[in-house]
């Protein structure tokens, strides 16, 4: 280690290396592409029922911003998941790992190009809530709500991602067992949450809790201060995640687990 | 002897409905008969398309020589042709109305706003229920005519206006990733 310096904020470089091949492939742009014809699919027919009154404004809103924050969990994971294995199954983190690059670097490096999906996302969806906010208000707590809900939440999936991505040997295990946590965690927003199991659910879940907290802001008009309760477990959850996902990362191995 | 025991058998069989009388008979000498009462619609005839809201009002008149009970009318939506399923939340964002005692030959207006979502052929009508249960329960209720509304499809290209949005997100998009493909191919 005479000769080879480590470089300060190595993981800038990680970083600028992940984003640019992340939003200057086609990668990046096709999937935010994808994710733009879904969203005028979801407006159009929100729209036509809006039209109809079956929804009022703040439940279209609330669709479009709940569909926003699944696309945007479910990319921030899977890129994750894919971030560790998937150079271990290229055969490329041999020599990743053979640079000065410090490890816990490398994490960081490719959990940031990890979470750059997210304003990405929500920069796409603003004109779609603008659309049908009808109304001041709602946009402002739109636009203010989702954000915060969303970096918390892919900040927590995409360091669990990454968490798994490291201690898997190969790519398909990493992304399937990503998938189906996030899956797990997804079902019960979809679930008639009652009694006390309902609520001990909703308020340990992070997506539930994040999902809920969006929904009684924007479709309830309820204050910030009123349901900050329903903050805890996406908080908890992001920073569990992320300092696991960063303490484990200096145990990266070539092959999976994580090794001493 | 005998006598005496039929006596008391009749007495004893005739009280319960004497009580039962004397608990209708103080109701209905404070109120008007339910069936003393009139419910009518503005309209008798409407042709609209889905999503094309309209309003009317309804009527209730006391034709009896007391004052009516308090009564709650209902907005009431059936389909004709059972071409589709009514959820009548959708159809109407308000459902009943309270209405405070009516003094004999007076009346009482309420306004309605029906909002057609499917089309079809559909009957609505306005029912009275009086707000006490033994009320409700003692005699027929009374209900307006039927409106007959004929709902059409009604198909816009352009719903609330998304309809430039919908289409300018992709398409930059679109136009983003084909420079960023092209720039590639020339770098």
């Amino acid at each position: 280690m005479t000769s080879m310096t480590r470089p300060k904020r190595a993981w800038l470089v990680i970083a600028g290396q992940e984003l640019r091949e992340l939003w200057l492939s086609a990668r990046g742009p096709v999937l935010v592409l994808l994710f733009s014809l879904l969203l005028s699919v979801i407006t159009y027919l929100a729209a036509a029922d809006k039209e109809l009154n079956i929804l009022d404004q703040r439940q279209t809103v609330n669709l479009v911003l709940q569909v926003t924050l699944a696309i945007g969990v479910a990319l921030a994971l899977l890129l994750s998941a894919d971030a560790i294995s998937g150079e271990r199954e290229r055969e490329t983190l041999e020599s990743l790992l053979l640079t000065p690059i410090p490890r816990r670097d490398i994490a960081i490096g490719k959990l940031v190009a990890a979470f750059s999906v997210w304003p990405v996302i929500i920069l796409v969806a603003i004109p779609y809530i603008w659309i049908l906010r009808e109304g001041g208000e709602i946009f402002t707590d739109a636009v203010l709500v989702a954000p915060l809900i969303g970096a918390l939440l892919v900040v927590a999936f995409a360091s669990l991602g990454l968490v798994v991505s490291t201690a898997s040997s190969s790519n398909r295990a990493s992304l399937a067992v990503s998938f189906f946590a996030f899956v797990a965690l997804m079902v019960p927003t979809q679930l008639p949450l009652k009694g006390w199991t309902g609520d001990a659910l909703r308020y340990t879940n992070p997506v539930t809790a994040g999902s809920r907290f969006i929904e009684k802001v924007v479709v309830d008009n309820h204050s910030w201060g009123d349901e900050v309760s329903l903050l805890i477990a996406p908080v908890l959850a992001a920073v569990i995640t992320l300092t696991a996902a960063v303490v484990l990362a200096t145990r990266l191995r070539i092959y999976g687990g994580f090794g001493r | 002897m005998r006598r005496l025991v039929w006596i008391v058998l009749a007495v004893a069989a005739v009280l319960p409905l004497g009580a039962n009388a004397q608990v209708s008979a103080q109701e209905g000498s404070e109120t008007t008969a339910v069936g003393d009462l009139r419910v009518s619609v503005s309209l008798s005839e409407v042709a609209a398309l889905t999503g094309e809201r309209f309003t009317f009002t309804s009527e209730i008149s006391n034709k009896g020589s007391d004052p009516s009970p308090a009564l709650i009318a209902n907005l009431n939506i059936v389909s004709l042709d059972q071409s589709a399923y009514i959820d009548p939340e959708d159809w109407s964002p308000q459902r009943f109305a309270n209405v405070a005692p009516i003094e004999a030959g007076s009346s009482a207006e309420q306004t309605w706003t029906v909002n057609p979502v499917l089309k079809g052929s559909v009957a609505v009508y306005v029912v009275i229920v009086p707000e006490s249960p033994d009320l409700a329960k003692a005699e027929a209720l009374v209900s307006s005519s039927a409106i007959h509304l004929q709902i059409g499809e009604q198909r816009t290209l352009n719903p609330g206006g998304v309809l430039p949005v919908v289409l300018a997100v992709p398409g930059l998009l679109g136009l983003i990733l084909l420079g960023l493909v092209m720039a590639r191919r020339r770098g």
